[in-house]
């Protein structure tokens, strides 16, 4: 959700309302999908959720809070000046390889000052990063008219090919030179850097306008002198780059300028740009109301859907909505519902209490995990809770499996796989409550994982239970006895057999069978493990997987009295 | 029992006192210290400390003493010289002449005359004349002579006291110089009334401080006085063995959604992007998948699609509606799931009958920056609704529902937006010291989720941050401390509270 700063007084201005308190604002905001971080004395900080590109910036959060408010329902309305004379823009071949789509238009007669520029790059900004996925899908280049003289040439040269002074800059360069000394395109030169060419955008004089998705050049650039406003987007998504420009043109035209449309040329034929047209759309009552559970009169709906901006007509059972060209979000009749609920505001909704259908009901291994913690803080073990994240170091030196789940690109050297054993993280834990008085006696519950080529994500989880003991003198015996006893609490037949499993001292460690199922080990840890975790204190520990233990209990128990 | 006394008697005193009752009366220290076979230093000190505690009195007195001179050493080591010639005399048949004796005894001349003049006047004998001749004839001795044995006893005890000697024999000891007589100060110790009942109490009763299996069994515990204790004073510090307190926290969450009718399902940390994404229509493009917002893995890398049928259907749905070309091996990467919403999609790819009320309560993934807020993994709870009549205000209703059993009286709810929803809420809980707190994220699921997992009814989705509303209800303000590995703070965290303040 992109961070949008509005100054309070332009928002006001923009909606056409003095008389509104921070706490109205506030309110308001909250309830059409703005979030407000903080109310400054002259701005307020917002989250806009990332559906509503054409709130990222002051002109369209004034749009949509007229609506709400009442000041101005219904779809707003756009002076358009259909393509004429030289607005075009002709897109050759050797760009399509490098970044095939462009859309252009031009704003005329905007009212410019330092908050409608400051707002203007704040949504060129927010939709470079998101909608723009970072320039790659889309960019922005933003122009003074004035100073251009189309028909516009988009093409693509090799970086050594041509100069053009970078926008802020007095030298003129090559396009290699931008991509490699120039900021902006060392941040994003790896977008065209494979072709070895850079698209570029030309007047008919021959001037390079801009090296998209780098730079403009800085012959076009804005100033808060500036009226005329010419607008392109590139990119590698049409739809993506189209509707960038529609809320580009429709945002700046909220302040009272003129849209005027270019005629793009390029491999798909001509088309006319920003594309203006209001979507329609048909609704049912029915199921705007199966959606919300709202269920308001027919003229209330009407009239919630202009407060949202759109526009709606009843006709029988339906209604035909009419959605403004800037809601590139609204694709589906649920999309409707909800302006139907925004519209009819999300506070005043009533909550209605789920009727009691169903019958609620735990996982029977979490039942039997809780079985297991409540026997084992019975035996005076404190549970212990880790992560499941781990380490390749901690898991190489105190477990015994082979291979683990690791990520490609860990946040730090301590979490850097899944854990494959809850010993490891245990000892860890030891490790840095040596200042404790002893005994120590801890356990966990938990999920590892280890890779599984059978499962279709390759890796399978599986419940552990497993208990340190850590004291000046503390043996095998010690956790053995917990052990079995809690083995004949469950009613199972066991044994334990003679193993050598890290990271237990050779001849002190057991396996444990259960019902003729390997499901754990026990023994006492090598001390030189124990020193490696920071503990000198013998250790002796279990871990058992539980998830088992539970599978082969339910299949055998049945067959056998208890021995009560 | 007078509790003073009681526990200031030591053994040794406990010695002297005893002695003293057995004697009956006043005595000199000297004496008793000879009698207990001690050192009559300890006797001093054990007397003084008796003294203290009023126990005993102690009385110095001065007195007479008779010492023994060099004569009557001599005569206590071999006895009086007119008991030597008798005792001699009677070896010879009872009769020897008088000229004889300085002979016969080993005495000299002034010596044997001193002893016949004793002879006669204790009528131990008599001289007589046979024949001419002086002879002497002794009597029979039956009796021991009492100024012997005196000289016996004041030599073992270096002195006696002149108050223990009988008077005749004094006088004779004072005339024949056998003694002198010496004054002396001498510490008399005697049982007071006080002293004696706190005997009789040590005698009878003894102070324990811990009841044993052994005075219960034996019966002596209907002896012993078992010593009160200061109750009120600070006992050690002390820990039970506990379960982790979130693990309490999640499994009252989790009873309270079992309560509301949910089921409860899981599924599988380590997730195909299918079904952590696609079957929730998110475009292969969309930011979240990236590596920065997802833990894409290195091993294993890709996993397999479910069925065929499914795949196709969620790929035409991103082609027809997000218009790009759905990459099939790209949705068979795995990565470390990031919501657990990834198992509510699994579970309605199961096609349940409605109506159906699911919950997944686990842990998710997701990169961030590690802070007092946000971890790389955490626990989120998901759940979903499905049934013909449910719808926004039904979802409202659940999650308006699950905050009043948390505790919380107050919700309330704003438009939101998620990819998989539409029309989408954010619902926030009122907290009476930190205000509104946004922790339920929720919608309906869109026709593009159900469609191609072939779901015919409506299915309203939430999602719970968890580990938030813990943090909030535990008192918690660093996400870590949920998993802390600081062993006194698991065992000395307060109980949670049963609502919120």
């Amino acid at each position: 959700m992109p961070t949008i700063i509005v100054n309070k007084r332009d928002l006001m201005k923009l909606i056409g309302v003095r008389d509104i308190n921070d706490d109205e604002l506030v309110n308001a905001l909250e309830l059409i999908k703005a979030e407000v971080k903080a109310v400054e004395v002259e701005s307020i900080v917002l989250e806009v959720t990332s559906d509503r590109p054409d709130m990222f910036s002051a002109e369209g959060i004034a749009r949509a809070l007229k609506g709400f408010l009442e000041v101005e329902v219904g779809l707003p309305h756009y002076n358009v000046e259909k393509a004429e004379g030289n607005n075009s823009v002709h897109v050759y071949e050797e760009v399509l390889n490098v970044r095939p789509c462009i859309a252009c238009a031009a704003v005329k007669g905007c009212s410019f000052g330092d908050e409608e520029l400051r707002q203007l790059i704040q949504l060129q900004e927010a939709l470079h990063r998101t909608y723009g996925r970072n320039r790659k899908k889309l960019a922005i280049g933003l122009h003074n008219l004035d100073v251009v003289e189309p028909p516009i040439s988009y093409t693509a040269k090799p970086l050594d090919s041509f100069f053009f002074i970078p926008l802020d800059e007095s030298k003129e360069v090559t396009g290699r030179e931008v991509l490699e000394k120039h900021p902006k395109g060392k941040e994003y030169g790896w977008i065209i850097r494979e072709t070895g060419k850079a698209p570029l955008l030309f007047d008919s004089k021959g001037d390079i306008l801009s090296m998209p998705p780098i730079i403009n050049s800085n012959l076009t650039k804005l100033t808060s002198n500036t009226r005329n406003i010419l607008i392109d987007v590139t990119g590698t998504d049409l739809n993506a780059v189209r509707s960038a420009l529609t809320i580009l043109a429709a945002n700046l035209a909220e302040r009272g300028g003129k849209i005027v449309q270019f005629l793009v040329f390029d491999h798909l034929g001509k088309r006319l740009e920003p594309s203006m047209n209001v979507k329609a759309m048909k609704v049912s009552y029915e199921k705007l109301v199966k959606v919300t559970g709202i269920q308001a009169p027919i003229e209330e709906v009407v009239h919630c859907l202009r407060r949202a901006r759109l526009d709606a007509k009843a006709i029988g059972g339906y209604f035909e909505v009419l959605i403004p060209p800037y809601r590139v979000d609204v694709l589906d009749e649920v999309d409707i519902a909800e302006e139907y609920a925004i519209g009819y505001g999300y506070h005043r909704i009533a909550p209605l209490t789920p009727p009691a259908d169903t019958q609620g009901e735990e996982l029977r291994i979490t039942s039997f995990t809780r079985l297991c913690r409540e026997l084992m803080v019975g035996y005076g073990f404190q549970e212990v809770l880790t992560y499941m994240f781990a380490n390749d170091d901690e898991l190489r030196l105190a477990s015994s499996t082979n291979g683990w789940v690791r990520v490609a690109k860990p946040i730090s050297s301590e979490y850097t796989c899944l854990r494959t054993s809850l010993i490891p993280s245990l000892l860890r834990f030891l490790g840095e409550n040596t200042h404790i008085e002893y005994p120590q006696k801890v356990f966990e519950v938990g999920d590892v994982i280890t890779p599984d080529k059978d499962s279709d994500v390759k890796s399978s989880s599986r419940r552990m239970l497993a208990a340190l003991y850590a004291d000046h003198k503390v043996g095998y015996e010690d956790v053995q006895a917990v052990l079995y006893s809690l083995l004949r609490l469950l009613n199972l037949e066991f044994e334990v057999k003679g193993c050598d499993i890290k990271p237990m001292i050779r001849g002190r460690c057991g396996s444990l069978f259960v019902e003729g199922v390997n499901v754990g080990f026990l023994g006492e840890v090598e001390p030189e493990v124990l020193l490696r975790f920071g503990l000198q204190v013998p250790v002796a520990a279990f871990e058992v997987d539980i998830s088992r233990i539970f599978t082969v209990r339910s299949t055998s128990i049945n067959r056998r009295p208890s021995r009560d | 029992m007078n509790e003073d006394i009681e526990l200031k008697v030591s053994e040794g005193e406990l010695k002297v006192l005893r002695y003293l009752k057995e004697v009956g009366g006043p005595i000199d220290a000297l004496e008793v210290a000879e009698k207990l076979g001690l050192s009559l230093s300890s006797v001093m000190s054990y007397v003084e400390a008796l003294s203290q505690k009023s126990l005993v009195k102690v009385e110095v007195k001065e007195e007479e003493y008779a010492e023994l001179t060099s004569e009557g050493e001599e005569y206590a080591r071999s006895g009086l010289p007119e008991r030597r010639v008798i005792n001699r005399v009677m070896e010879l048949g009872g009769t020897a002449p008088l000229k004889t004796l300085m002979e016969l005894t080993g005495l000299k001349g002034e010596e044997v005359s001193l002893a016949l003049g004793w002879i006669s006047r204790k009528k131990l004998g008599e001289v007589v004349l046979v024949n001419g001749e002086r002879r002497i004839r002794a009597h029979e001795i039956t009796h021991e002579d009492p100024v012997e044995v005196v000289l016996r006893d004041i030599k073992q005890h270096q002195r006696r006291s002149v108050k223990n000697i009988p008077g005749e024999v004094l006088a004779e000891l004072k005339s024949r110089r056998l003694i002198t007589l010496v004054k002396y100060k001498k510490k008399v110790v005697s049982l007071t009334d006080r002293g004696l009942k706190a005997l009789e109490d040590a005698l009878q009763v003894k102070v324990v401080g811990a009841l044993t299996s052994d005075l219960i069994k034996s019966g002596d515990w209907k002896k012993v006085h078992l010593k009160p204790y200061d109750v009120a004073a600070k006992p050690p510090t002390i820990y039970p063995a506990r379960k982790h307190f979130y693990a309490e926290f999640l499994d009252k969450v989790r009873g309270i959604l079992v309560q509301m009718g949910f089921i409860e399902a899981d599924g599988p940390y380590v997730e195909l992007e299918f079904w952590n994404f696609d079957a929730l229509f998110q475009a292969q493009d969309h930011p979240a998948r990236e590596i920065h917002d997802c833990f894409i893995l290195l091993e294993p890398s890709s996993g397999v699609l479910p069925e065929r049928r499914l795949v196709e259907r969620v790929k035409s749905v991103h082609e027809e509606k997000w218009g790009y070309s759905w990459s099939e091996s790209q949705a068979s990467r795995l990565v470390l799931r990031s919501h657990t919403t990834a198992v509510s999609a699994r579970f309605l790819a199961g096609k349940p009958k409605p109506p159906v009320k699911m919950f997944c309560m686990s842990k998710v993934f997701r990169p961030d920056v590690i802070d007092a807020t946000h971890f790389i993994e955490f626990t989120q709870v998901d759940g979903i609704y499905g049934g013909e009549h449910v719808n926004l205000r039904v979802l409202l209703g659940v999650l308006r529902e699950f905050a009043k059993r948390l505790g919380f009286k107050e919700v309330r709810f704003r438009p939101s937006y998620f990819p998989f929803t539409e029309p989408s809420v954010e619902g926030s809980v009122y907290h009476p010291e930190l205000g509104w707190i946004e922790c339920l994220g929720a919608g309906m699921l869109r026709p593009e989720v159900l469609e191609p997992l072939e779901i015919g009814y409506p299915v309203a989705a939430w999602g719970i941050g968890i580990d938030r509303l813990a943090m909030v209800m535990l008192g918690i303000s660093d996400i870590r401390s949920l998993c802390t590995r600081d062993l006194k703070y698991l065992r000395s965290k307060m109980v949670m509270p049963l609502c919120p303040p």
